[in-house]
């Protein structure tokens, strides 16, 4: 089959000068200079396809670009990281794009390297966020395995309270005292900042000796029903 | 029945109870002293009633400076005007 002479044309940014030697296989090849000026052996069907439109420059072009915009270089980053890691022992963080120690990087035995990509921070950020936007996903999941396994979580908290006697005395009585400014507020209808001090005081005071009351109140009611 | 000397000694010191606090260790000297049946049900009913009375009587402390509180806002809030 005839080879169609395309010497002279310009395809993108190659200006086709001469036929060049064939490739092993039988393809045609043409010698093109680029707008950069350097001279490259091309294939005619990837002249003719567009698949071949320079020397190679303008791909590197769009790939500064898209560095520049964000859109490509995690293999730059990941190089970056590896030279940092073999000189110095850190390594670029994904998210933040600070050199760390790798001691500031969680462990990860499914990576090359046996660290996370992101630091620590930024780890604990990510999920932070992801709870955040998760909040309601999270909770009907929780709820829900609670009251898939609800049995076992009241044995278990029986189980706690018996072998922790002390700490169950110790959360009673905060129960009690722990009366709070914040609550104390709430109920005063004033917001915690604002509010004076000795009104919240006298509203703690208030509360305390009314839940006493109650206690007692209800200490002889059940005294009464057993006899 | 007799009333146990820990309760008799928590209650004689009324002072020490308003000034220091020590309401809550009267009442579980007397939640003690029910539990060990040396004083009746009637006994902390009745105590219960005047820890009532109590908080009753800071519920009024609390609306009076309230009260005061709000009078000296708007007081403080009222415009001077310069005299003549």
């Amino acid at each position: 089959m005839p080879v169609k002479d395309i010497a002279g044309q310009r395809y993108h940014r190659l200006l086709v000068l001469s036929r060049g030697p064939n490739t092993e296989a039988g393809s045609a090849r043409w010698n093109c200079l680029c707008d950069c000026g350097s001279e490259k052996l091309v294939l005619g069907g990837g002249l003719r396809s567009g698949h071949t439109k320079s020397c190679g420059c303008l791909n590197l072009e769009v790939r500064e670009k898209n560095i520049a915009n964000g859109l490509a270089g995690r293999w730059e980053r990941y190089q970056e990281t590896k030279a940092a890691r073999e000189c110095c022992g850190s390594r670029v963080c994904l998210d933040c794009g600070q050199q760390k120690p790798l001691t500031e990087y969680g462990k990860n035995s499914s990576l090359r390297d046996g660290t996370q990509n992101r630091c620590r921070a930024c780890s604990v950020a990510r999920v932070v966020d992801w709870y955040g936007l998760n909040m309601e996903t999270r909770r009907s999941y929780a709820r829900g395995h609670y009251h898939a396994h609800a049995d076992v979580a009241k044995q278990r908290t029986r189980d706690w309270r018996e072998r922790n006697p002390e700490k169950v005395r110790e959360m009673s009585r905060r129960a009690v005292d722990g009366i709070s400014a914040g609550y104390a507020a709430s109920l005063l209808k004033v917001p915690l900042g604002s509010a004076p001090t000795n009104l919240i005081n006298l509203k703690r005071e208030q509360l305390y000796l009314r839940r006493l009351a109650r206690a007692l109140k209800q200490a002889a009611i059940q005294s009464l029903e057993k006899l | 029945m007799k009333p146990s000397q820990a309760l008799v000694e928590a209650l004689s010191d009324l002072k020490r109870i308003e000034e220091g606090g020590d309401t809550r260790r009267v009442t579980s000297e007397m939640l003690l002293a029910l539990a060990r049946k040396e004083i009746s049900a009637t006994d902390v009913e009745a105590a219960a009633k005047i820890v009532a009375a109590a908080s009753m009587h800071k519920m009024v402390d609390l609306k009076t400076a309230q009260w005061a509180h709000k009078l000296r806002e708007q007081a403080a809030a009222l415009t001077v005007f310069p005299s003549e």
